[in-house]
């Protein structure tokens, strides 16, 4: 899922404080499982910048409101008045949500709530933790499982590099060596000698440096060919 | 089980109010007996209620202990007869005649409410005991605040009227008119199944030890004085100060051992809790005052039990304690400062000087002054020591067949070992007792609940005066008339006393007459008195769950003393806050599951025969799983306890009794393969297929020897354990003339990544040396050790050893000794910390004292039954200190090895809490859910798994659909889930987001008026 933060409060009061009418939309997927924009957040958010406008002497009315995801169209519905009573919608969604909701709000701005971070799992109640990058071309197959793209600093095809250090990266003693998991992995997968062909330099057009992405499946928008130029660059 | 007539009582007689009689009266009444607590001081607690902290957790003592004396005093089918003593037993197992002279207390129960006005104004000062001296009491009084009974009771040898004839004020203060200087006391005949003593400890008096100055330096307290130093509500308010001028001292003593392990002076034992107290005292006294240097002075650190080693450690290293091994034997004070000085020897034998601010002595534990008396009432014998007589085999039965025995009376012991031992008497009673269950017990019959569906709050709200303490700075009067008019309210009143007889028959005359639906009472803590007036809500018809309570006592008049404008408008607020919550209560219903009367018992040792005979005995049936295709455990290896016990013919015995028993089934060479269910219905399946259904199960998986590879046990013949040495000296074969045995201690244990004590071991060596001088004198026998874990009344061992002529080497973990082999022999090379020069010696045997692993089993087991275990993989219990062989989900129990090492008769004692725990499960029909539970909403639910991984006791689940869902029964109420879920899918009953949203409306309408 996507992994995201909440901005401090300072830094959205200041992207904020100047509209009357404010609009706090939660997103009820990833961002609430992380605990960082459902509905809930959104609730909190909002009476927090309640107090936040009472104090500055702001007149200023917040309100909050959620749907299930803010990624896709329908669900926008039933709030979408809502939205365009406001002067800004503070959208509690990663960016995908964000920039979906830019667009359908059209004159009103919507504004970021939290930081998105990474997809990641929860690898115990309130951790959470990155382990694949998007890159557009997968390679576990080949590293036991472990993403070095994702999980090794450098994002080294082979590694380890000299950085290693029982079992931890030089950047920081609380950070594993993905390489030595990789290695660990492959001892006990028995297929350690893979580990002595070489890999070629990553084609990273796949991924967030070769431009926008785009999937598209024909098999369900059939009905209207794609148009030429657009068509699929990585199964993502 | 069916109800025939029983010849024997349903009903026990419980002589003792400490927590180890609290732990074995409650066990008790849960499970279908009626109790009588007799109780020589005005009120119960014991010891534990004077401790300011409890080690590890550093949790407030008071607060552990005070739920339970709450519970124990509002039980049903408790009574508490205090201030009383027993005079006379007649009778036997099954049928007691006992009577008790209850002493005259002058205050009359039936009309006290404990508000506590006639000691505020009492004229006469006493010296505190409950202070420890340190403070002063009132000649009418309660020996603490959280006191149960609360009754006052009048200390007729300080009271002016019964001294001078002149007073009375306390009568004159009394609104209730309790007060009764008439009072003879009564004398009461009672009949009873069984007798559990648990009469507790006194400690030593170390004015004895003049060369300490206690009573004549100032600065030198006893251990349990500075307990109340420490305390935040005790004499000092929780500062570190000294008693000669309330500065704080900068380096405090604490001297081990006072009044213990000294057969010439004091008391021969070891008095077990010392070394730990000590410690913990250090570590708080430096949480008061960052400032405080502590030295422990001390001759061994015996940090026995599970997770003691570490604590310690963490005392010296996060706390900076510095133990210092040196016995003191004289302290000093310097007439001008009031320091005190105390002279040592150091490590390497040169006399030191050293001043300390304050000196702290911990004082051991001993019987009760009057304890040959009292053993002669009951009719049992003592040991030599006045500790009431028993084996390690039988370790809570005394001589008198029916009589048990818990807690510091068998012997000194920790917390925790206490209240063991209390569940353990409860489980023998139980056994005993078990065909007379539910044949004495009172139950309280309720109206029928009145419907409320579709009506309008209808809110009575009753505001106390509690005589003074809360009229005397609340104006009661405008509290009524400020909330009389608020939205559901249709009735308001004042009350003297909310909580009296009278109060709480108009009260359900006025729910009646006023056809209330809401109650809210504005008086004191929901801690004592909200279940007394669910109750009476209850009477009147009400769902109970139709009742709030403002607490404008303790949060209000109490914090607010002399600030009668401000503390009035608060309570209004207070009442305010509650009024809008019981606007939005609901009535809840009490789920009720029925349980299935079968235990489960996984582990075929000594601690699962002892637990399954127990719950058989109790009359239920029980399933015994053992891996291995004999029963016996780990016993199968030993020959004779410490104390001369055959452990040989007593484990055939219990084998025997096993597999005899018509109510127990041995599964053997099975494991456990999967479980599931909760409290009163798991259903498990084992690796030979069978499924067994049952209500409760006994984790008992045992543990392991350690098999070393240390100091070359796998490569000579003449490295063994002391296991093998056992062996060898049953064998028959005696050592020879001038043959040496050297041992090591804690191989295996005390070090990392085993950093804990396996208690065992010195008594294991000490036991073998003893053997082996008893065969030939002249053989030589050496320990090297760390530190001689000799605890209790095993100090006789120890010291018979040394006088056998056993040599004790000390040695230290960073200087281990050497071993290398020679043709036929061994040289052992160490360092001796008293000459201060290596010692070396050429030994036939060098014998290991190998540690205590858990069983590789416990780690699988316990993810089954979500069993947490400790850094080592021995079975975390609930709580530490209060529930020691309980898991925190429900109907889930441990007890020995795979709990943590323990000696036999301290696994016994568990296996019998556990079963005695357990039945107070399997012995009920059905177990009644609270209403206040969380409720899921499936609808709102995203299955994120943020409540699953947070709650407790397992009560959210993921189901068949792989979706989260919500089992009620297993549930608490504490609401965790409801905190973290991030859709709102958990509300609270009775704490749901409307209603405190209600309750914060309603504190800021009331502030902008």
């Amino acid at each position: 899922m996507i992994v995201g933060t909440q901005k401090p409060l300072e830094e959205i009061w200041d992207m904020i404080k100047g509209f009357r009418k404010v609009l706090v939309l939660g997103c009820n997927t990833c961002v609430a499982i992380c605990h960082a924009g459902g509905g809930k957040e959104a609730e909190i958010l909002a009476s927090l910048l309640r107090m936040k406008a009472s104090l500055s002497g702001v007149e200023t009315t917040v309100r909050h409101a959620a749907i299930e995801r803010q990624c896709e169209s329908e669900f926008f519905e039933p709030v979408m008045d809502e939205v365009r009573a406001s002067d800004v919608v503070l959208s509690l969604a990663c960016g995908v949500g964000v920039n979906f909701l830019a667009d359908k709000a059209g004159d009103i701005p919507a504004f970021p709530g939290i930081d998105t971070a990474f997809f990641g799992a929860v690898e115990k109640a309130g951790i959470f933790k990155e382990l694949c990058a998007g890159c557009g071309g997968c390679i576990l197959h080949l590293t036991g499982g472990i993403c070095p793209v994702a999980r090794c600093s450098k994002s080294i095809m082979n590694g380890p590099c000299g950085g290693t250090s029982d079992g931890k990266c030089e950047i920081s003693r609380d950070v594993d060596c993905a390489w030595y998991l990789i290695v660990e992995r492959m001892k006990k997968l028995g297929t350690l000698e893979k580990l002595f062909e070489i890999q070629p330099p990553k084609d990273w057009s796949t991924g967030l440096y070769g431009g926008p992405r785009k999937v598209v499946l024909e098999h369900i928008t059939a009905p209207e060919p794609p148009e030429k130029g657009k068509e699929s660059q990585g199964g993502m | 089980m069916n109800k025939v007539p029983s010849k024997k009582k349903g009903s026990v007689l419980v002589v003792g109010g400490g927590i180890g009689g609290m732990q074995a009266a409650l066990d008790l009444a849960d499970s279908g007996f009626r109790v009588h607590m007799v109780q020589r001081d005005p009120s119960i607690g014991g010891t534990m209620v004077m401790l300011d902290k409890t080690f590890p957790t550093g949790d407030c003592s008071m607060c552990m202990i005070s739920p339970k004396m709450v519970e124990v005093g509002r039980h049903l089918n408790i009574d508490i007869h205090s201030p009383a003593e027993v005079v006379s037993v007649e009778g036997g197992p099954g049928d007691f005649s006992v009577r008790v002279r209850v002493a005259p207390r002058y205050v009359d129960p039936d009309k006290c409410t404990g508000c506590g006005d006639c000691e505020a104004k009492c004229p006469k000062k006493v010296s505190s005991e409950f202070e420890q001296g340190l403070g002063v009491r009132k000649a009418i009084y309660s020996l603490f605040p959280q006191a149960v009974p609360n009754t006052r009771a009048i200390d007729r040898k300080n009271c002016l009227y019964f001294m001078k004839g002149r007073c009375r004020i306390c009568e004159k203060t009394c609104k209730a008119g309790a007060i009764n200087f008439q009072d003879e006391g009564k004398e009461l005949e009672l009949n009873v199944g069984a007798i559990i003593l648990c009469p507790g400890l006194d400690r030593y008096d170390a004015r004895a030890r003049g060369e300490f100055g206690l009573g004549r330096w100032k600065n030198v307290v006893t251990s349990v004085q500075f307990e109340r130093i420490l305390s935040a509500s005790g004499p000092y308010k929780g500062e570190v100060k000294r008693p000669s001028d309330g500065k704080h001292p900068k380096k405090v003593a604490w001297i081990q051992c006072v009044g213990s392990r000294d057969p010439h002076n004091a008391n021969p034992w070891c008095s077990s809790v010392c070394c730990m107290y000590a410690t913990k005292q250090a570590i708080i006294a430096r949480e008061h005052d960052s400032e405080i240097e502590q030295t422990i002075f001390y001759m061994e650190m015996r940090a026995f039990g599970k997770d003691f080693d570490k604590y310690v450690e963490r005392a010296k290293n996060d706390y900076g304690v510095r133990y210092q091994r040196a016995m003191i034997s004289v302290i000093r004070e310097d007439p001008a400062t009031g320091d005190l000085l105390l002279r040592y020897a150091a490590e390497d034998g040169k006399l030191v000087d050293e001043t300390f601010g304050m000196v702290v002595l911990s004082v051991g534990l001993e019987p009760h002054r009057d304890a040959v008396e009292f053993a002669g009432t009951f009719g049992i014998e003592t040991n030599s020591y006045r500790f009431a007589k028993t084996s390690s085999i039988e370790p809570v039965r005394t001589t008198r067949d029916g009589i048990f025995v818990t807690g510091t009376y068998q012997g000194p012991k920790d917390i925790p070992e206490t209240v063991m031992q209390g569940s353990a008497v409860a489980g023998e009673v139980m056994a005993l007792l078990g065909e007379a269950r539910g044949t004495e017990t009172i139950t309280k019959e309720f109206p029928p609940e009145r419907d409320l569906t579709g009506e309008e709050p209808r809110t009575g709200v009753f505001v106390c005066h509690c005589g003074i303490n809360i009229a005397s700075t609340v104006q009661v009067e405008k509290v009524v008339e400020a909330v009389k008019d608020l939205p559901g309210v249709v009735y308001a009143t004042d009350t003297l006393y909310a909580c009296s007889q009278d109060s709480q028959e108009m009260l359900k005359k006025i729910v009646r007459e006023k056809n209330l639906n809401r109650v809210v009472v504005a008086s004191c803590t929901p801690r004592t008195h909200e279940l007394l007036f669910q109750e009476t809500i209850r009477d009147a018809g009400m769902n109970k769950y139709l009742f709030d309570l403002a607490d404008i006592r303790e949060q209000c008049s109490w914090c607010h003393m002399g600030q009668k404008e401000a503390a009035t408008k608060k309570a209004i607020r207070i009442v305010g806050m509650a009024i809008a919550k019981a606007n939005l209560l609901e009535p809840l219903k009490s789920d009720a599951v029925g349980v299935t009367p079968v235990a489960l018992v996984v582990g075929g040792g000594v601690a699962g025969m002892t637990a399954a005979l127990s719950l058989a005995d109790q009359g239920f049936r029980v399933s015994l799983v053992e891996k291995e295709k004999e029963l016996g455990g780990l016993l199968r290896n030993l020959r004779h306890t410490l104390e001369g016990d055959d452990v040989r013919e007593f484990l055939k015995g219990k084998i025997d009794e096993v597999r005899a028993h018509e109510r127990i089934k041995v599964y053997n060479d099975a494991e456990v393969a999967k479980t599931g269910g909760f409290v009163g219905n798991f259903e498990t399946t084992l690796t030979t297929g069978d499924v067994i259904k049952h209500g409760a199960v006994i984790l008992a998986t045992g543990g392991m020897e350690y098999q070393p590879d240390e100091y070359l046990y796998n490569d000579s013949d003449r490295v063994i354990t002391q296991r093998e040495l056992e062996g060898r000296i049953a064998s028959g074969k005696s050592p020879g003339t001038g043959e040496c045995y050297v041992m090591i201690q804690c191989v295996g244990s005390r070090e990392e990544p085993n950093q804990y004590c396996s208690r065992i071991c010195c008594q294991d060596a000490i036991k073998n040396a003893i053997a082996l001088k008893e065969r030939n004198p002249d053989a030589q026998v050496l320990i090297l050790y760390r530190d001689i874990r000799t605890y209790g009344l095993r100090e006789d061992y120890y010291r018979r050893a040394r006088d056998l002529g056993v040599l004790f080497v000390r040695y230290e973990i960073d200087n281990k000794p050497l071993v290398e082999s020679l043709d036929n022999r061994l040289r052992i090379r160490t360092w001796d910390y008293m000459l201060n020069r290596e010692l070396t010696m050429d030994a036939d045997w060098l014998v290991l004292s190998t540690g205590l692993r858990p069983h590789p089993t416990t780690g699988k087991t316990g993810e089954m039954f979500k069993a947490a275990r400790n850094p080592d993989g021995y079975f975390l219990e609930a709580h530490v200190k209060l529930r020691p062989v309980d898991f925190p989900g429900e109907g889930i129990f441990v007890a020995g090895l795979a709990h943590a090492p323990k000696n036999l008769d301290e696994t016994i004692s568990q296996a019998l809490a556990a079963a005695g725990r357990a039945g107070t499960v399997l012995s009920r029909k059905s177990l009644t859910v609270s209403g206040i539970v969380a409720k899921h909403n499936r609808d709102l639910c995203m299955s994120c798994l943020s409540c699953v991984r947070v709650c407790p006791f397992d009560s959210p689940y993921i189901d068949e659909e792989g979706r989260v869902a919500h089992n009620e029964i297993k549930c608490h109420g504490c609401g965790i889930c409801a905190g973290i879920c991030p859709a709102k899918a958990f509300q609270v009953n009775s704490f749901r987001d409307d209603q405190i949203l209600a309750m914060i409306d309603a504190a800021m309408a009331e502030g902008k008026k």
